[in-house]
């Protein structure tokens, strides 16, 4: 296969020694052979020219280092969500932000089911001005077909009276999280995981099948080509055998255009398994495929007021902090696959499991030291610089949730944690002040996957109501850059690979209409995203 | 349709007991037990040996089995409700940081399933440790505040002071839950009683949950006699929920356990724990007056007696 020569209006190569160029010739199997001026192209003379860059901006493949297939399937039931978002199919979907507007979105959908249960998912009654959503709004919906309303956290619904018919729910009902109205009847909000599983069950929404089917892999792919991303994590998957085969299979078709990073959740299995599997999967990798990293969830979230906070806790609200893996199980297990070379990425969300990752790290390094282990603390919203300061020291990396200052930052402020916490947390500048490898996140479809977004939180640090948290953490754009590509690919150890526009690396390229730098640190979010080319082979947006 | 499939919760921290108490369980009881593993975590996991007894295991993973994103707790449902007809019980042995309240909601919400008792297990030896530990510290109190009934393993082994203050240390935290040290008759009468998360939420602190139900501590040792006590309490039968404390009053020989449940007033000799509060019930309502109606009769007596 003949090389062929990309010409662009600049490209950002992210490698300091040739920080910009405009050319860059690709092999047939889709390595970079040059990269500079036309001059410097080298033996390009039977290399087929494509100039239809020529106006566009090459920036490396964005790589999004904390994201879940979830984004590919969610979209099966209908967005309810407050901030306008993109489907995979490419679908412009504005936010609700009344009642009627959602009854609407809903009603149009129920004709066109038919019968069948009329799920939605995104809703955020925050921002709903109004009665809160309840049973008598959705019946307006329909009175026969069940309507179930999944809110933004996962962790409440509302539906119609014909769905809490089906589970048997009546003013009776006597369970914690069934919600009633004042006059005893009931509400129709149901809290938390146990009241929502008799509704979601018997409507056919149950989050189990929110996985990896291929039509969903597919749209993994699609959401992560309108975003500039080549490489994509899917942060917590069980890889059992029938979800693996899915998974090869699909990402091994021609033309599969996103390198997908799977984690293998360490809680899937018997602890003395995860070693084995994860060296099992690694040695099955492929190009598309790469597999041998775990990933160990600790604690809940912070706006679920269900992460480990340490005192004094949280701002407002019930503490009601959990741990999914006992601490003393975490040190031996951190310390079990330290021993066996496998890579963590660990999910800390609250100071009080973040302190517990560090002190499992801390035992397990101390006992034995493996360099470039590259153990990564995922989200670590929380971490002081006294912590910062220790995961320095073990030489691990984090990956933080920069997204979150502008998608909950304001009742972080408010509610959570508070002014001083909320100022100072996902602490970009610290962590690159003190030497610590950076990648920042959107946990994909808990926001939106849209790396450029995420860099312009970390930058801006402003939240959806205009407050700004904190100015000693906000980072440069050059470095949010880095962080959206060399940074994520090193928590991925992928960086000799990806993450950067140098010979010999991968060609995979983020294609913008805009140029970052033209449009500056405060108007990053704006700048438009034609597509990728991703191992050579240019991807637009919406083409497949 | 059958009948909703009745299911008992065992929780507990690491290393508390639960297994060997399950696998204990399976080689007494003649009923046919689904068992559902949620502890991959835990360090002393023998599933095959549970397999080998029961009717079916299903292995849960690991995590959070509370809000389950991942950790596939629909299917295990699916598939525990898909057997109804081939069991007669099921048993969850919750991970080593499950919390009851939580786990129990989802068999009280579920209409094919019938909630009983939900046991925490605990290892006397350590428990006052795990209760000072700053890390998990409130997830053993809540698992001990959530239970109906509280299992003290290693009776045989563990020495006798060691029993007794983890005997204390429940009883401060969940007045209302039997305790047991051996799997006896009683534990098993326990094990199937319905699972009474009223009184334990009303036991609890305020705010979490709706607050359907009163709880009031109301002290008695200034009654006149046990049958006075006895006589009184059953006029508010009616009204009150759940009552449960050690008396000693005159009439008694020794302590004795008073309780009231299900509408059933008993009083039984027993060996009180030690340092436990006596002659102080804990009374639950769904009806607050009612129980300030009690305490108020209550404080008449002292004062007949003060004045006789």
């Amino acid at each position: 296969m003949t090389p062929t020569l990309f010409s662009a209006r600049r490209i950002i190569t992210m490698d300091p020694s040739r920080p910009e160029a405009t050319h860059v010739l690709v092999s047939g199997d889709g390595r970079i052979l040059a990269v500079g001026t036309p001059d410097e192209m080298g033996d390009s003379g039977e290399a087929t020219r494509d100039d239809r860059f020529a106006d566009k901006i090459l920036m490396p493949g964005f790589v999004e280092g904390h994201a879940h297939m979830m984004e590919g399937s969610v979209w099966r039931f209908t967005y309810l969500g407050h901030y306008a978002r993109i489907a995979p199919d490419g679908r412009h979907w504005d936010g609700i932000t009344s009642t009627d507007a959602l009854i609407a979105r809903l009603r149009e959908r129920a004709a066109e089911l038919g019968d069948g249960p009329v799920v939605g998912w995104g809703f955020d009654p925050l921002f709903v001005p109004g009665e809160r959503l309840s049973r008598l709004d959705l019946d307006r919906v329909s009175t026969t077909q069940p309507v179930v309303v999944l809110h933004s956290n996962m962790h409440l619904l509302t539906a119609n009276s014909a769905a809490l018919e089906l589970a048997g729910y009546d003013e009776n009902t006597d369970v914690p999280g069934v919600l009633h109205s004042a006059d005893g009847q009931l509400h129709g909000e149901l809290h938390e995981m146990a009241a929502m599983f008799p509704v979601m069950r018997r409507v056919g929404a149950s989050f189990r099948n929110l996985g990896g089917d291929p039509e969903s892999i597919w749209n993994f792919a699609r959401s992560a080509c309108r975003a500039g991303v080549t490489t994509s994590t899917d942060l917590l998957n069980d890889l059992a055998e029938e979800t693996l085969a899915d998974l090869l299979a699909t990402t091994g078709e021609d033309g599969y255009p996103l390198r997908v990073v799977p984690m293998l959740s360490a809680l899937a299995m018997p602890p003395t398994e995860v070693g084995p599997r994860a060296l099992e999967l690694r040695a099955r990798s492929t190009d598309r495929l790469r597999m041998g990293g775990v990933k160990i969830i600790t604690d809940g979230s912070i706006q679920g007021f269900t992460a480990q906070l340490l005192a004094p806790g949280y701002y407002r609200g019930t503490d009601n902090g959990i741990w999914n893996i006992a601490p003393e199980a975490l040190n031996a297990m951190v310390d079990d696959l330290n021993r066996q070379g496998i890579q963590m990425h660990i999910h800390v969300n609250g100071d009080g499991a973040s302190l517990a990752a560090i002190e499992a790290l801390e035992a397990a390094l101390a006992g034995h030291f493996r360099p470039d282990h590259r153990h990564t603390l995922q989200h670590c919203q929380m971490a002081d610089r006294a912590q910062l300061r220790r995961i320095a020291a073990l030489q691990c990396c984090v990956n933080l949730f920069a997204n979150h200052l502008y998608y909950f930052g304001d009742k972080h402020y408010e509610i959570t944690i508070g002014p001083e916490r909320a100022c100072r947390m996902n602490p970009c500048a610290s962590a690159l002040e003190l030497g610590i490898p950076l990648a920042i996140h959107s946990d994909a479809p808990i926001t939106p996957l849209a790396p450029l977004v995420t860099a312009w939180c970390a930058i801006n640090r402003l939240t959806d109501g205009g407050r700004q948290l904190g100015t000693s953490e906000r980072i440069s754009l050059d470095q949010a850059l880095y962080a959206i590509t060399l940074g994520a690919a090193h928590t991925l150890k992928l960086d000799a690979e990806i993450g950067s526009v140098e010979v010999g690396k991968r060609a995979d390229f983020a294609v913008l209409e805009d140029d970052p730098h033209a449009l500056g640190a405060e108007r990053l979010r704006e700048v438009r995203v034609w597509g990728t080319i991703f191992g050579g082979q240019p991807v637009q947006t919406g083409s497949f | 349709m059958d009948a909703a499939l009745p299911v008992n919760l065992l929780c507990g921290y690491l290393g508390a007991g639960k297994t060997t108490l399950l696998n204990r369980l399976l080689e007494q009881d003649d009923q046919r037990i689904l068992v559902m593993v949620n502890d991959f975590g835990d360090i002393a996991v023998d599933a095959t040996m549970i397999a080998g007894r029961s009717a079916e295991t299903i292995q849960l993973s690991n995590g959070c089995i509370c809000c389950s994103m991942g950790g596939g707790l629909f299917e295990a449902f699916e598939r525990a409700l898909a057997l109804r007809e081939h069991v007669d019980r099921l048993v969850i042995e919750a991970s080593g940081v499950a919390e009851p309240d939580r786990l129990a909601n989802f068999a009280r919400a579920e209409p094919d399933l019938d909630c009983r008792a939900v046991i925490a297990v605990v290892d006397p030896p350590s428990l006052a440790d795990r209760l000072a530990d700053p890390k998990i510290g409130k997830v053993v109190e809540r698992q001990i505040a959530g239970a109906d009934a509280v299992f003290l393993s290693r009776a045989d082994v563990a020495d006798a002071a060691a029993m007794r203050q983890a005997a204390r240390l429940v009883g401060g935290i969940n007045p209302l839950a039997s305790q047991h040290q051996h799997l006896d008759g009683g534990f098993l009468t326990a094990l199937a009683a319905r699972h009474d998360a009223n009184s334990l939420s009303a036991m609890g602190a305020p705010g979490n949950h709706q607050q359907l139900f009163a709880s009031r501590t109301i002290a008695v040792d200034a009654v006149p006699n046990a049958h006075d006590l006895t006589a009184l309490l059953t006029g508010h039968g009616g009204a009150i929920h759940r009552l449960k404390g050690y008396v000693q009053l005159p009439g008694l020989t020794q302590v004795h356990l008073l309780q009231l449940a299900g509408g059933v007033l008993s009083l039984e000799p027993v060996d009180a724990p030690e340092g436990i509060a006596i002659n102080q019930l804990v009374a639950i309502s769904p009806d607050a007056g009612a129980l300030a109606t009690l305490a108020a009769e209550v404080a008449a007596s002292h004062d007949i007696q003060r004045r006789s």
